[in-house]
């Protein structure tokens, strides 16, 4: 990613959760913080998650999730993003999220976990330090 | 417990000059302060206009009702829940034994459980609900006749059908049915998300649905405003109330041009509020709104009935201000909430349980939580006296206050045209977000502080010490679609056909909906046939697709 590219961030969600505080929230402090923000809508599934990740030539999916369906979604979505040759695009997750799932996150090769009412910084920094990291490769 | 981090230590904050909501405050209040409301005109006594102090006269109006949300899986392992909590005392603000029903997300929106793009979430946060056949599954034991039946049903009222049509089966008169639904998908957009069909679509259903009860059910509650939801989607106090003010309007309205009577509509109408950490505000915000909602009924829609200007208050005490850290603060948390519901003079209260960060709710969590209340209801003695904290200069301060905020939102909202045109023109939900954006920069400061997550955090995630709720959305998935194609086999196909031909030139012709809706569900038609037909004849909404302005005006 060239350093003076705007980190770019689809907010996504997906079947029939509905809870958006959360991205509403990242919607607005995100783009505060220099970086671009993209909104899927409602009703998603992995497969439109991704197409829409690679037409809009993301850096970040930030995939939110409030009915406990967060492993397999982010299964589904790590596959496609492989299948599809985009594994330059990072996933993170985030919302009712129990830290026993962590690792396994981790292993599917998931780049960040956050749980409810994670403070906006921390998750600021995480995309920070996630590019410098890139930008260094 | 994690050192606090020397390098920014995070500064004691002075005392906050305002409440959550936005409402001045000093340190100490006097006669001073209060000195312009009149007791009669203002305040007045407990049961009597306009009802700042609760609707019913002396302690008779502290009830604690305590019905947890429940639902998942299967419709019988609901049933199995249900039976589990009535054991532990669960019962309705009138002290009947009673259940609040979830449905999953699937059946909510319309699609049945063999729907493959719902695979994932059939009976997730509720059990599926395809037919009357699980709605009889669920309750199955439990008796109608004497059981408050509560069941949280978006429109359409898909759900009250199959409750009716049971009652049909067994021959329980519909007059004798007791009990309440949401019946509100207008706060869809605002709280909880569910968009089903665009504004005008959702009031013609609600407003059907209240015609219906109003002619057969007289017990039965039919259209309680969803205002919990747009608190926890990030509502300020007054912003609940008067949002939640602003849609019942809308209903009443709404009602009214189709002839209802607003003596004989009003006994059906309850809002269903959040009650969150801000004391002191939550105890205002519940008594001013009575009186807002008292003289709007008086005044504005001419009720006539002393009755009628009763604002029936629901409350559920607040699940997003429980955080994942030190869960088991999370108890104390509620109980403070329930305190301050019960100062308030709620007409029914349900507390919330501690694993809300986590999961759905374990069966030890939500007896936890029941029996939260118990404690409160049966050691305390807070429910001896009527509105306890009255006459308290800050509490009465508070209170009209609050009840100027709410005014102010509700003569915005008229002046764009109601609560449909607030709605259509992104004002509320804006509103929301902007509330949303400003408290995560205060945590993020450090100047809003709660506890375990900005400061006094755990040195480590702490969800080994309770325990999670899990499901396999997939097995319910292959269980119910094997029952809908033993269904669709089975069933008169010949009358699904001719009453599904009945619905929609009923939904076309802007016809009366409820009637042939019981009708359907006596015959097995599914969740998907039906909504299928009123996405067709009705519109979806497609403001789900929100516009990315909406958050950009902060």
């Amino acid at each position: 990613m060239s350093s003076n590219k705007k980190v770019r961030i689809l907010l996504a969600k997906a079947g029939p959760d509905t809870h958006v505080r959360g991205l509403s929230i990242l919607m607005v402090r995100l783009r505060d913080a220099g970086m671009e923000t993209i909104y899927s809508g409602l009703y998603q599934t992995p497969e439109t998650v991704v197409a829409a990740a690679i037409q809009e030539d993301v850096d970040f999916i930030f995939l939110s999730s409030h009915l406990g369906r967060h492993m397999a979604l982010a299964e589904q979505i790590m596959a496609l993003l492989k299948e599809k040759g985009a594994e330059h695009i990072s996933l993170a997750v985030g919302g009712v999220i129990p830290p026993r799932d962590f690792a396994r996150l981790k292993e599917m090769g998931v780049k960040g976990a956050f749980q409810p009412h994670t403070l906006t910084s921390t998750v600021i920094d995480f995309v920070r330090s996630q590019t410098t990291e890139v930008t260094k490769k | 417990m994690k050192k606090e981090p020397q390098g920014k230590p995070p500064q004691p904050q002075e005392a906050s000059k305002y409440t959550s909501g936005g409402i001045p405050i000093k340190g100490v209040y006097t006669p001073q302060d209060i000195k312009d409301l009149e007791y009669d005109k203002d305040i007045g006594d407990p049961g009597g206009y306009p009802f700042t102090r609760g609707i019913y006269s002396g302690a008779r109006g502290i009830v604690f009702g305590q019905r947890p949300v429940l639902g998942y899986g299967l419709p019988e392992e609901t049933n199995k829940r249900i039976k589990y909590l009535l054991q532990f005392g669960m019962a309705s603000p009138s002290g009947m034994p009673s259940y609040n029903l979830t449905m999953d997300m699937t059946s909510a929106y319309g699609f049945d459980s063999d729907d493959p793009r719902m695979s994932q979430w059939v009976g997730v946060s509720g059990p599926p609900c395809n037919s009357i056949l699980d709605s009889e599954a669920i309750l199955e034991g439990i008796p109608l006749e004497g059981v408050y039946h509560g069941a949280l049903s978006y429109a359409p009222n898909w759900r009250v059908a199959h409750y009716i049509g049971i009652a049909d089966n067994r021959s329980i008169p519909r007059s004798k049915l007791i009990g309440a639904t949401l019946n509100d998908s207008l706060h869809g957009p605002i709280g909880e998300g569910v968009h089903l069909f665009p504004p005008s679509g959702c009031l013609r259903l609600i407003v059907d649905t209240l015609k219906f009860v109003t002619a057969e059910m007289p017990y039965f509650r039919a259209c309680d405003v969803q205002a919990y939801s747009s608190r926890e989607a990030g509502c300020t106090a007054p912003q609940e109330a008067a949002f939640a003010i602003a849609d019942m309007i809308e209903v009443v309205q709404g009602c009214l041009k189709k002839g209802l009577d607003i003596d004989e509509l009003s006994s059906h109408l309850t809002f269903f509020f959040a009650c969150s950490s801000d004391f002191f505000e939550e105890v205002a915000k519940f008594r001013a709104a009575r009186k807002v909602w008292a003289q709007i009924m008086r005044e504005r829609f001419k009720a006539k009935n002393d009755r009628s200007l009763r604002m029936r208050i629901q409350v559920k005490t607040s699940a997003s201000t429980l955080p994942a850290q030190h869960p088991l603060l999370n108890i104390y948390r509620s109980g403070v909430q329930a305190l301050s519901a019960i100062f308030g003079g709620a007409s029914g209260l349900n507390i919330t349980c501690m694993d809300e960060a986590y999961s759905a709710p374990t069966e030890e969590a939500a007896r936890i939580a029941l029996l939260t209340g118990k404690v409160i209801e049966h050691e305390t003695g807070i429910g001896n006296v009527a509105d306890p904290l009255a006459g308290s200069y800050y509490v009465e301060y508070l209170t009209h206050e609050m009840e100027k905020a709410i005014w102010e939102y509700l003569e915005k909202i008229d002046a764009m045209g109601g609560y449909i045109a607030a709605l259509e023109r992104g004002y509320l939900q804006r509103e929301i977000a902007a509330t949303n954006v400003k408290q995560s920069y205060d945590l993020d400061s450090g100047k809003q502080v709660i506890v375990g997550l900005n400061r006094f955090q755990p040195e480590k995630d702490e969800d080994e010490d309770i325990e999670i709720f899990d499901q396999d959305p997939m097995i319910t998935y292959k269980v119910m679609s094997e029952r809908l194609n033993k269904l669709r086999a089975e069933r008169d196909n010949g009358r699904v056909k001719e009453l599904l031909a009945e619905f929609r030139e009923a939904a076309r012709a802007d016809g009366y909906l409820m009637p042939i809706m019981v009708e359907a569900a006596k015959a097995h038609c599914t969740t998907a046939e039906i909504f299928g037909i009123l996405k067709e004849e009705l519109g979806e909404d497609r403001s789900c697709l929100i516009p990315p302005d909406w958050f950009s005006t902060v």
